[in-house]
């Protein structure tokens, strides 16, 4: 029961988004997501571009922030008590900084620097940018803990055979690392298909097929914070179907996720 | 004799009992709202007075449904608004910003038709610098972007912008980081963060300044009315918070925050 409880919250919010939605108004909109066009004002609501936008953006977080938090990972367990201890403590601290504390970073720091080459800097790129930044340390510590978890016994029957690193490394720590690698990438890919803020503050919100580094890009959590305080009628039931395909994918990944970092 | 105990009893606790006013709406007139609340429940220590943004979309919505007790509304009512009665409390002028270090201080009305279309492309046009031009437009269902729409002509799907933004601060740190960006805010939140040190200036169109002085005198072209909105008939002491939200002594909280007083002879 008790591994069951993180999902209680996404649980309880998928209900009260099918209670918002229970309107027989809301549901025949539901084809009309699958277009390309987003034009409320003339009942169009393709999230199309967005949806595209928002897998982009989040996979290409993954491919940056992966080999990232394996190699903190294994630096956190390698590395002699103190030296580990330490990098511990600043993988949580970063893990702990706020999403907007990101986005204005992304946005007068890292958008200013990337429009050297592009003006204005906000779009794909930035967003995957600074999502990776983001989700690291998720990560890394599920990672860690993963490592944790390789039993003492293998650990001292791999130093008694005089294994070097790289081959305790290759034939000890991969191995078992494999399953909780791919939870950590779905877990770090949920956290980045959810955020929202930090992502609307660097990401330019066009809504162009996410093509290329400087496409000005829409993820759908940002439609949702653009739109709906300001949606009415048909517009704001696209807004909460879109919302909740979204929260029904990311507690779908979510789950599987942490069955692959809790299951070894 | 009971009775009478019990109701004198029923009073005091009532009177005792902190009233409150709650507004909801445009997250333009909230801290214009916020500093009026704090005035006003300095002198009424028996109220309380919440404010909470969300748009004047947001605004009209709660006041329909009595979720507030007053909508905060920037812009004129529509048509289909006049089941609630609408106070004007100031009017605000909408500032077309550039970075700082753009030479180009005046644009004309077919300039930003052209900008914002995408038939101009580079501020060397305009004999500034040979930049790129990076237009910044806001997202659909603010009262800014609507009138930006109305003053130009255009239909949002005419724009052609590459960066969109929710809210006035977002406008002007993508304008303060982007040397060849431009964008529209609300004049007094352009003014603030100006002063305060963003990388920001306002230009005038058609030669006019957009300053609250052209928007008082009515010669500055892009101006919105700033509303509080109720339904018909509100409590007495909403009333009495909205006629002395209007008196001329209020006038000074309007005027710091950049925006004109209505009637702009008070005070």
């Amino acid at each position: 029961m008790r591994r069951q409880s993180p999902l209680l919250v996404p649980a309880g919010l998928l209900l009260a988004l099918v209670v918002a939605l229970f309107d027989p108004h809301a549901l025949p909109i539901a084809p009309a997501l699958a277009g390309e066009r987003w034009l409320p004002a003339r009942s169009l609501f393709g999230i199309a571009r967005f949806v595209s936008a928002t897998f982009a953006v989040a996979g290409g977080a993954l491919v940056l922030a992966l080999p990232a938090a394996l190699a903190s990972a294994l630096a956190t367990h390698l590395w002699p008590r103190h030296g580990g201890v330490t990098l511990r403590r600043l993988t949580l601290v970063a893990g702990a900084i706020p999403s907007v504390v990101w986005g204005f970073w992304g946005l007068a720091a890292l958008a200013p620097l990337l429009s050297r080459w592009h003006p204005p800097g906000q779009g794909l790129l930035a967003a995957t940018i600074v999502l990776a930044l983001m989700i690291w340390p998720t990560m890394a510590l599920a990672l860690d803990a993963a490592l944790e978890r390789i039993p003492d016994s293998r650990r001292l029957a791999a130093l008694s055979l005089g294994m070097t690193l790289g081959q305790r490394l290759r034939l000890v720590v991969m191995p078992s690392l494999r399953h909780a690698a791919t939870g950590a990438a779905l877990l770090g890919l949920t956290r980045a298909m959810g955020e929202t803020m930090a992502v609307l503050m660097v990401s330019g919100n066009v809504g162009d097929w996410p093509t290329g580094p400087f496409a000005s890009i829409r993820t759908v959590t940002a439609n949702l914070a653009l739109e709906f305080a300001y949606a009415q009628g048909a517009h704001r039931d696209a807004l909460l179907l879109s919302g909740l395909m979204l929260i029904v994918t990311t507690t779908l990944l979510f789950w599987w996720g942490r069955r692959l970092v809790t299951n070894q | 004799m009971i009775l009478a105990v019990a109701l004198a009893a029923a009073a005091c606790s009532r009177s005792t009992d902190r009233t409150r006013i709650v507004l909801t709406g445009s997250s333009t007139i909230a801290p214009i709202a916020e500093d009026l609340a704090r005035r006003y429940e300095s002198t009424h220590p028996n109220l309380r007075i919440d404010v909470q943004t969300g748009g004047s979309t947001r605004g009209i919505l709660d006041t329909r449904k009595g979720l507030n007790d007053i909508g905060m509304v920037s812009r004129a009512l529509h048509p289909d608004e006049h089941d609630l009665h609408a106070t004007e409390i100031a009017l605000d002028g909408l500032a077309v910003i550039v970075h700082r270090s753009n030479p180009v201080r005046n644009l004309s009305l077919t300039d930003l038709r052209r900008i914002y279309t995408g038939a101009m492309t580079r501020w060397s046009e305009l004999g500034g610098k040979d930049l790129p031009i990076t237009v910044v437009h806001k997202a659909a269902g603010r009262a800014t972007q609507e009138l930006f729409l109305k003053y130009t002509g255009l239909a949002d799907e005419q724009i052609r912008a590459q960066v969109i933004i929710g809210d006035n601060v977002q406008g002007i740190r993508t304008v303060a980081a982007t040397p060849g960006a431009i964008a529209y805010v609300s004049i007094g939140s352009a003014q603030w963060e100006a002063a305060h040190g963003a990388a920001i200036t306002a230009t005038a169109i058609d030669g006019v300044p957009a300053t609250p002085a052209a928007v008082a005198t009515g010669r500055y072209p892009l101006v919105r009315h700033l509303n509080l909105v109720t339904r018909p008939s509100p409590p007495p002491h909403v009333r009495a918070f909205l006629e002395w939200a209007t008196s001329p002594e209020t006038a000074p909280i309007f005027r710091s925050h950049g925006v004109v007083p209505v009637p702009a002879a008070r005070g």
